[in-house]
């Protein structure tokens, strides 16, 4: 019996979804027409389609960035306790950092940061 | 300092990435001999500190025997991957294969699988055990899709990514609620914590897909196929070997270090799970023609043999599956060493390609030969005394049932790999087949793997050192 809620809740997480879905669907009106299936871009008219080819340089930056996003996220909590942690939590950013700046000297000389 | 071997394969790791960078292409034939070496040196550490209990970094890592003999089947498994696998990356090979290289990479990431397996093995607390999961599979799953100009190839890694995705998903969610139920990431302290209720079983559900995926327990085993063939040979070689150790690993980190109170209520499971298996391999490898793909599924029936030391939960059981997971990486090695010289040599991989091969090279048809037959479980060699144990774990703990379907798997086994053996030796060679060459290495690594085979089935002291020292750890 202790499960019983769990089961209630799972009942209404799918009742909650399907019935926004159904409910919506029941009650709005079904006029489309071209303007309203444009997509919306910030109520600006969209130019040409969203289906264009761009640089795959792109991915590579993004996933640099997020690396050391991460990072600089890391370092925060690290540096607010810096004084409970001492000298042991000094080295283990140290390697941390290490570790991340192998990752960018790799990058770094395989030629990631060039834009081609 | 009780993680010196996995310090040195980091070291390692990382001096192979900086090398590679500052090398032109024609001399980066060094990274494999510096893999190699440390590999070597890691082995050499892990032996010199022989079996030894320890706790460390706050109890988190531990190395216990049945640990060292893991990390000595890691470690073993990633040498003979490297040896096997550079003649192809080195380009020392009849037919060159598009799209393979980056070597300084490959060993980089071979390493990091090597290293994520061995912390596995000694991981205590929940979350070095998912991470260092992650660290084990993730550069596999990079590694099969080593081919990047190969369709297949690229559809493997796919394949491979996805379904693992799904598979890791399911191992947090289920450590995630072990977690919730004890409120501790320890294992021992979840060890103490845990009490029989649907949550816990709901926990085991799905650690036990998650385990199933990395070992190709049966209803989890459709990846096993695709992605086997699509990797490079090399790289099939280690996920065979080396990916189906570490989910042994798990498995036995759950169900001896947790759950040992439970282990023998689910006896019946198991022994479902080892049945299906094991009957499921065999009789799809039987009309299989890519040897790969073959490979694959002789893989999932020998994954079948390997979860019955779990049954019953007695302590002989585990001796049993080190030994035999020690055969079956220098066994399924010794073999995946005579298809990679292969498909190096001529670029094919039918098992009809085959045919006539004991004509043209004799001695390394006699070599897969021993092989094929060691993994069927024919007398002397070792496969057939790590069956024999596996066996007789699961007839003492009264599943004769089990023994007998697992004695007519044997039967059936030997009849699909019968059918390379016959493509070898009795159907004539093609009238312009020559006698291929093969590389020093390849040869060295092949011979070597033979002897230990033989050796293995023959003289008992390496069961013998397993059994006694696991039995002592188990008893304290």
């Amino acid at each position: 019996m202790d499960y019983f809620f769990v089961l209630l809740f799972s009942g209404l997480a799918v009742l909650f979804i399907l019935g926004g879905i159904i409910l919506s669907y029941l009650i709005a009106p079904h006029r489309p027409n071209r303007i309203k299936n444009t997509p919306y871009e910030c109520g600006e008219i969209p130019l040409g389609s969203a289906w264009i080819q761009f640089n795959v340089g792109y991915y590579l930056f993004a996933l640099l960035f997020l690396i050391f996003d991460v990072e600089a996220a890391f370092l925060y909590p690290w540096a607010v306790i810096l004084r409970v942690v001492g000298f042991p939590g000094l080295l283990e950013v140290g390697i941390f950092l290490l570790v991340l700046i192998l990752g960018l000297i790799y990058a770094r000389k395989k030629g990631a940061l060039e834009w081609v | 300092m009780i993680f010196l071997p996995e310090l040195i394969v980091v070291v390692c790791a990382v001096a192979i990435l900086l090398t590679d960078l500052w090398l032109d292409e024609r001399r980066r034939v060094i990274l494999a001999p510096m893999a190699a070496i440390g590999l070597v040196v890691a082995m050499a550490s892990l032996i010199i500190s022989v079996p030894q209990n320890g706790l460390t970094l706050g109890g988190r890592f531990s190395v216990d025997p049945v640990g060292w003999w893991f990390k000595v089947f890691f470690l073993l498994s990633g040498l003979i991957t490297i040896l096997i696998s550079l003649d192809l990356l080195d380009g020392r090979v009849g037919v060159r294969m598009r799209g393979i290289g980056f070597r300084g990479e490959y060993y980089t990431v071979l390493l990091a699988t090597i290293l994520g397996m061995m912390v596995l093995v000694s991981a205590r607390d929940l979350i070095t055990l998912y991470v260092s999961l992650e660290l084990a599979t993730m550069p596999l799953f990079v590694l099969t899709a080593w081919r990047r100009d190969d369709a297949q190839s690229g559809e493997a890694g796919m394949k491979y990514v996805i379904f693992g995705a799904m598979a890791s998903a399911c191992m947090l969610y289920g450590l995630g609620l072990l977690y919730g139920l004890t409120g501790s990431t320890a294992l021992t302290a979840i060890d103490r914590q845990l009490a029989n209720m649907p949550a816990f079983w709901l926990a085991t559900a799905m650690l036990v897909a998650g385990i199933g995926f990395k070992l190709t327990i049966v209803p989890f085993h459709f990846w096993a196929a695709d992605v086997y063939q699509g990797a490079p040979a090399p790289v099939t070689a280690y996920l065979s070997v080396a990916s189906k150790g570490a989910g042994l690993a798990f498995a036995f980190q759950i169900l001896y270090r947790w759950m040992d109170g439970w282990i023998a209520d689910a006896a019946v499971g198991v022994a479902v799970f080892a049945a299906l298996t094991m009957t499921l391999g065999n009789t799809v490898a039987i009309v299989q023609h890519n040897i790969k793909r073959f490979m694959a599924f002789s893989a999932i029936s020998q994954a079948g043999y390997l979860v019955m030391g779990f049954v019953g939960g007695l302590p002989e059981g585990i001796p049993a599956m080190l030994f035999y997971l020690l055969v079956y990486a220098v066994t399924n090695l010794a073999v995946f060493a005579c298809i990679v010289w292969f498909s190096n040599q001529t670029g094919k991989e039918q098992i009809e390609d085959y045919r006539g091969l004991a004509r043209t090279n004799p001695l390394i048809a006699l070599t897969m030969m021993l092989g094929l037959f060691s993994l069927a479980g024919i007398p002397p060699l070792s496969g057939f005394v790590g069956k024999f144990f596996l066996f007789s774990v699961a007839s003492k703990a009264g599943f004769h049932w089990l023994v007998a379907v697992a004695a007519v798997n044997s039967t059936i086994s030997l009849y699909y790999y019968l059918r390379i053996v016959r493509q070898m030796y009795i159907e004539p060679a093609d009238k312009d087949s020559t006698r291929l060459p093969i590389t020093p290495t390849l040869a060295a690594t092949l011979m070597v793997l033979s002897a230990t085979q033989l050796l293995m089935g023959i003289i008992p002291s390496l069961y013998e050192t397993i059994s006694s020292q696991t039995l002592a750890w188990l008893a304290r």
